[in-house]
């Protein structure tokens, strides 16, 4: 049982699930990263979210009512094909032609290490993480700032130092709060992680995403949690 | 496949007709010449803003908007050098491969 998400694309209504909505988030962000370093941005990443939209009409059969789920985005995201192919400045040999490769989609996802370089270089970011949060994520966020790997012990010291300090340890934790913006899209979410919204996160896991419903693994949609 | 195909292909499309890419898309597909749809949106951008295409904004019933594609005069010029690269490759690797039929009459 999952939840839905109403969103837009050009003024038309979706419903999707809530994870069909997060992977379509990601596949804009990884697109949009490629554009952004090709200088194509233009009109051009809003032209491929209309061509998603039209995708998304069809799968729900023009029917406002259907719900659009995760497998379906897949789907079309495969379509779409991968970010790295559409910058104007990729050598026109990468476009794969029907006939001539028996595999296409192999080759299109063996990214080569080039191809993974940081998009959005820059220092890692504080932000709070509320998918993981006891009281507003701001330990959870420190810990990805901090580089530690279980928020747990952050939240054990600002416990610990919150008996010896009176107010000023709980003074601290509100500082932080107010200062650290919540990570709600991905591209934030990867900066909160990593410090970089890098085209090797949002395409290895798309690629895995799509090798699992290929095998029909039905487990894949807990990962979403997160 | 070689550095250009893709932008005759498109500007021929566009040249015989007012088409939004979808259309575009449609007889590139068929045609076996594209199989991952993203690809041509940069492209039609950069075409556009190299001046060789212009488009208008249509509203559709039950869809997003959609950018309707025509050619300008300069697209035309382009498209024509292209005609004429084409022409050119075609009759240079014909004069070499047309070889290959001979040499199968002569070991017959």
């Amino acid at each position: 049982m999952k939840k839905v998400i109403s969103m837009h694309i050009g003024g038309v209504l979706f419903n999707t699930e809530d994870s069909a909505y997060t992977l379509l988030e990601r596949y804009f962000a990884a697109v949009e990263a490629e554009l952004i370093k090709q200088n194509d941005v233009d009109d051009t990443l809003l032209d491929i979210q209309y061509r998603v939209a039209e995708h998304l009409n069809e799968k729900r059969n023009y029917s406002l009512d259907a719900v659009i789920l995760e497998s379906q985005v897949l789907e079309i995201v495969e379509v779409m094909g991968a970010p790295k192919n559409f910058s104007s400045k990729a050598p026109v040999q990468e476009v794969e032609m029907a006939t001539s490769d028996p595999e296409p989609e192999q080759r299109a996802s063996s990214a080569s290490a080039e191809d993974l370089k940081l998009i959005l270089p820059g220092r890692k970011r504080l932000y709070r993480d509320t998918d993981d949060r006891i009281v507003a994520g701001v330990c959870s966020g420190l810990s990805y700032y901090l580089g530690i790997s279980d928020p747990m012990w952050m939240r054990i010291i600002f416990v610990l130092m919150s008996i010896g300090s009176g107010g000023g340890m709980i003074a601290l934790y509100i500082l932080l709060w107010i200062v650290s913006p919540k990570a709600e899209t991905e591209q934030e979410k990867m900066m909160m992680q990593s410090g970089h919204v890098e085209m090797g996160n949002v395409r290895d896991w798309i690629d895995r995403e799509l090798t699992t419903l290929r095998n029909g693994f039905e487990g894949f949609g807990d990962n979403f949690r997160r | 496949m070689r550095k250009g195909i893709l932008e005759y292909c498109v500007l021929s499309i566009i040249n015989r007709a007012e088409v939004y890419p979808t259309e575009i898309l449609k007889e590139l597909k068929e045609a076996k010449i594209l199989t991952v749809e993203g690809t041509i949106y940069p492209l039609l951008t950069r075409l556009k803003n190299g001046g060789m295409l212009s488009y208008r904004w249509k509203e559709s019933h039950s869809g997003p908007p959609r950018k309707y594609y025509t050619i300008t005069d300069a697209g035309k010029t382009f498209l024509a050098e292209l005609d004429l690269g084409w022409t050119e490759l075609e009759s240079a690797v014909n004069s070499i491969t047309l070889k290959n039929s001979m040499i199968h009459e002569k070991s017959n």
